[in-house]
């Protein structure tokens, strides 16, 4: 397998496609490319994007990904101004299989099921990939922005799929702003969609998912009143007021999504010692307008559910992809394997900028993935995909790094 | 049991106070830390912003920005370097040292610096010359300041240098000009006066060949003195056009036909030299004085010549060319349309030392007595004087090219009629006024020979007494332009005040110059300059008569 990497950060789609990928053919020295993996920032022509990329690598090679916050390569780390990507894939015994379902707005569960239809005769698959729209509806007057759901969307996938795989991806997202995402379709460009990529043949997918967050006072609470996202009462009291006593003051409900505080559930023992791969955490967007409950990004968090707050921190989010990343590497090459090609898909909340951190913490990745020489690109998400405790979960402030390994 | 579960209880519920409340401090830490690090993330934001403003300000300033530690190192160069010095600030040369050539006015520069180090104070700017990656030269003008610590030690030489090699020769046109003004008033005088005097002579000459035929022993003399006059009326006819005094007929011309007619008439009695003429089609007219653009390339044909004792060739090319003004602000020109006419020669070329004198009046690389000196400078004068430009390039061995331009114009030039000269007889009566005896002398037996009756006034205001009186017999005044009192301008506005329909031929030994511009804009009936012929003032008498 062959992997070459392209950046730019230039304010012309069709030129910054055109040059990611001829710097990425240039860079992995690409003869015959059968898949595109491209990003793009939320400001720059996606469609001009697109279309540079194609003009580059031919209409045969399906290209996918879509809109991201920002990007990441082995020397590039940027979410300002219009950056994009693009790693190029050439080899002969990967076997590619892609999918791809539109309505996600409608009915994130059908369109999962659509998809997962896509691949329901496939049974060599190691590994799904999916990009999807994170964005239903922008923010309005009345209230924060609405997310496509992942956990019906991955339900979705996994009733039509033959096989238990990993599904791993991201929820793909142009700005803070919530604004319109798009998606690419291996041909086209489009929006609302589900991108599904099954990948199989002669490789190995590692992955870890990065956390950052720990119990605020490790105090359960009951969800006593939720509808869908919102969350009106835990423990039979007024959540927005619960948070307010924490804060000392109502300040926080300015923020969007809440900077520091977020809700978690506990997927090992209860009273236990405290394991981050084991807390699937949920940021809160917001609070309502009217101060009756709060937004969460997924939809996921019912009544009778037992909930932590948590607390983002930066220390241990920076420590944690730290860790992660060199365990991972361990493991690859433990095993006798090369790693080819990482992919990281990283939440648009951990930028520096967002976590308030003196230094990126994707470039703890870069730093490593550089030492092995291992081409990497990643991007800036909504909602990560990746297994916990087994089970495929959409994410929150999570950093999921895949790496594909070959035997040697 | 009961005590013991009480007892639980009370402690579960001590640590979980205590939890929530370490919990919530820190939710309220950490919350004050994130907001003071966007206050500082927003300080490295607008620090960040100022940097790339002051970039931006640095990097497209037309000036090189350094910084240079005290032993006179740079310490950082700004983008401007590879401009001016064809290095990227990354590959700059360590020192001033390493890249000034060895022109010996570079000491006092880099002997500022050093003292701008000792001293901690701010010196005069300075140039210093520097050869480029590329071998050519480049003028600096450097404006150094020492940087100082809070103990008011040197610890660095903030400077910033300017391309002057521009400026040096704008410095040095103008200086040139200013020259060229001084030497051109002197000259233009001196001209006037000769003009005079060889009027005399030329009219004495001209009245004793009337009396005798060309058999008479004295007759070769005489015509040998008309001659010699003729020759002494060319020189100060080119001490006129340096001076810029000689603009008189401006015509739409069309200069490709002066070229081809110049270099016939030059190319006849030089069978050495080959003229290569290479004239754009369509090319513009120039609103010029014909006779003085004929002068122009005659003095640059025998500088051509000259400068091929062995023969060789001479490139005449003309064409149209925009011009914008970055080509014409160091010529102190406007831009705009000009027909450029380039003449190149192949001969020994021109030494660098010598070439800014080349316009100079009676400068000459020839032998006593092979040039006056004068050709150059006239060219300098009379392309100034239309408002053109003449530039020259020329390697000793390699040739040398004169580049004039001068302002193109859409007027169509009128057919060019030559016409032979010969005295005509007329009749009628003429007011002669000229405040020099020797003019009126032999003007006025000039005119009676022609059979004019004639009336002599000394000044203007004498003119205008007898104008009045006898304006009814009176045909043409004949009117010189530079007398003291009432001049000639002032004395053409009363006479025409007194009769509208009045016929004047203005006479100057200056011709109409820069003294008398109005001249120009003025409804005259024509202008004879002094020294004149006897068979050209009896023209021009005709034609004003009305009975040519």
């Amino acid at each position: 397998m062959k992997v070459g990497i392209g950046y730019a950060n230039e304010t012309d789609g069709m030129a910054s496609g055109r040059k990611v990928a001829e710097k990425a053919i240039r860079d992995g020295n690409i003869k015959n490319p059968c898949l595109v993996i491209a990003f793009a920032g939320g400001n720059l022509d996606h469609f001009g994007f697109f279309n540079g990329i194609k003009s580059i690598v031919g209409n045969d090679v399906p290209v996918i990904g879509g809109s991201a916050i920002g990007v990441i390569t082995n020397s590039e780390l940027a979410y300002e101004g219009h950056p994009s990507v693009a790693a190029i894939i050439e080899s002969d015994n990967l076997k590619i299989e892609l999918g791809v379902a539109g309505d996600l707005d409608k009915n994130e569960k059908k369109a999962g099921q659509w998809l997962g239809a896509k691949f329901s005769g496939t049974d060599a698959g190691k590994l799904l990939l999916i990009l999807y729209d994170s964005v239903k509806k922008g923010p309005t007057e009345k209230g924060p922005p609405v997310i496509n759901a992942s956990p019906p969307l991955i339900r979705g996938i996994e009733e039509k799929l033959k096989q238990n795989i990993p599904i791993l991806g991201a929820g793909v997202i142009g700005d803070y702003g919530f604004g319109v995402t798009h998606q690419f379709c291996g041909s086209y460009v489009g929006s609302q969609s589900v991108v599904g990529l099954m990948l199989g043949g002669d490789f190995t997918p590692y992955y870890r998912v990065m956390h950052g967050c720990i119990p605020k006072d490790g105090i359960y609470h009951r969800v006593t009143k939720a509808d869908g996202p919102v969350i009106y009462e835990m423990d039979g009291r007024p959540v927005v007021k619960i948070i307010d006593e924490q804060y000392g003051s109502s300040e926080w409900q300015k923020q969007n999504p809440v900077n520091r505080l977020t809700l978690a559930i506990n997927h090992s023992e209860k009273y236990g010692d405290f394991l981050e791969a084991d807390f699937v955490t949920r940021l809160i967007s917001g609070a309502l307008p009217d101060e009756k409950g709060i937004v969460l990004f997924e939809p996921d968090i019912r009544e009778g559910d037992e909930v932590l707050f948590m607390l983002r921190n930066g220390t241990m989010m920076i420590d944690s992809v730290k860790k992660n990343t060199v365990e991972l590497f361990d493991e690859i090459l433990s095993r006798g394997e090369k790693p080819a090609f990482g992919l990281y898909i990283d939440c648009a909340g951990r930028t520096s900028a967002y976590s308030e951190t003196l230094y990126e913490e994707a470039s703890e990745v870069q730093q490593i993935c550089n030492r092995y020489n291992v081409p990497l690109m990643g991007f800036y998400s909504g909602v990560e995909i990746a297994p916990v405790k087994g089970k495929n979960r959409g994410l929150d402030w999570t950093g999921v790094l895949l790496v594909l390994a070959q035997k040697y | 049991m009961v005590t013991e579960l009480e007892d639980a209880r009370k402690e579960a519920e001590y640590y979980r106070k205590i939890a929530k409340n370490t919990g919530d401090q820190f939710l309220r830490e950490t919350e004050e830390l994130s907001t003071l690090v966007n206050r500082i993330r927003g300080v490295e934001k607008a620090l960040r912003e100022g940097e790339e403003r002051l970039r931006n300000i640095i990097e497209h300033s037309n000036e090189m920005f350094y910084l240079c530690d005290i032993n006179q190192k740079f310490i950082y160069v700004s983008p401007k370097s590879q401009e001016f010095l064809g290095f990227k600030p990354d590959d700059m040369k360590s020192t001033w040292t390493d890249l000034i050539t060895d022109n010996p006015d570079n000491r006092a520069g880099l002997e500022s610096t050093v003292k701008a180090i000792e001293s901690a104070i701010k010196q005069k700017p300075y140039m210093i010359e520097c050869r480029k990656k590329d071998g050519n030269k480049i003028l600096l003008e450097i404006d150094e300041s020492p940087v100082l610590d809070e103990q008011g030690r040197v610890v660095a030489i903030a400077g910033a240098a300017r391309d002057v090699t521009g400026r040096e020769k704008l410095e040095a046109d103008l200086r040139q000009a200013i020259k060229m003004e001084a030497i051109g008033t002197l000259a233009g005088g001196i001209a006037h006066d000769f003009n005079n005097l060889l009027m005399g002579i030329q009219g004495r000459a001209s009245l004793m060949l009337m009396d005798i035929d060309r058999f008479h022993p004295f007759y070769d003399h005489l015509k040998g003195i008309e001659e010699h006059i003729q020759s002494a009326s060319d020189l100060t006819k080119q001490l006129l056009a340096f001076a810029r005094k000689g603009k008189f007929e401006v015509k739409p011309v069309d200069m490709n036909g002066l070229i081809r007619h110049a270099s016939q008439m030059f190319g006849r009695t030089k069978k050495d030299i080959k003229i290569n003429l290479l004239l754009q089609q369509d090319l513009w007219t120039v609103e010029t004085d014909r006779s003085q653009m004929e002068q122009v390339f005659l003095n640059l044909l025998i500088n051509a010549w000259h400068a091929m004792p062995n023969g060789g060739e001479i490139f005449i090319r003309s064409e149209n060319r925009m011009l914008d003004i970055d080509f014409t602000h160091s010529f102190s020109a406007l831009p705009g349309n000009y027909v450029k006419i380039s003449v190149s020669d192949t001969g020994m070329g021109i030494d660098e030392n010598i070439r800014e004198k080349i316009f100079d009046p009676f400068f000459t690389t020839k032998e006593m007595g092979r040039g006056t000196g004068l050709g150059l400078a006239s060219v300098y004068g009379i392309i100034k004087n239309h408002s053109g430009i003449i530039d020259v390039q020329s390697k000793r061995g390699e040739g040398t090219t004169f580049d004039i331009y001068l302002p193109g114009s859409n007027k169509e030039a009128p057919e060019v009629k030559r016409i032979d000269e010969k005295a005509l007889q007329g009749a009628g009566t003429i007011l002669l006024v000229d405040d020099e005896p020797m003019i009126i002398n032999v003007g006025k037996a000039l005119l009676e020979r022609l059979g004019y009756r004639v009336i002599i006034a000394e000044n203007g205001m004498a003119a205008i007494e007898l104008y009045e009186e006898e304006k009814d017999r009176i045909d043409i005044v004949i009117l010189d332009i530079i007398m003291p009192g009432m001049n000639g301008i002032e004395t053409y506005k009363r006479l025409k005040k007194c009769n509208p329909e009045i016929k004047v031929l203005f006479s100057s030994g200056y011709s109409m110059d820069e003294s008398s511009p109005e001249i120009m804009k003025l409804d005259t009936n024509g202008f004879i300059q002094k020294p004149y012929k006897f068979e050209k003032l009896s023209q021009k008498l005709r034609t004003m008569m009305g009975t040519n």
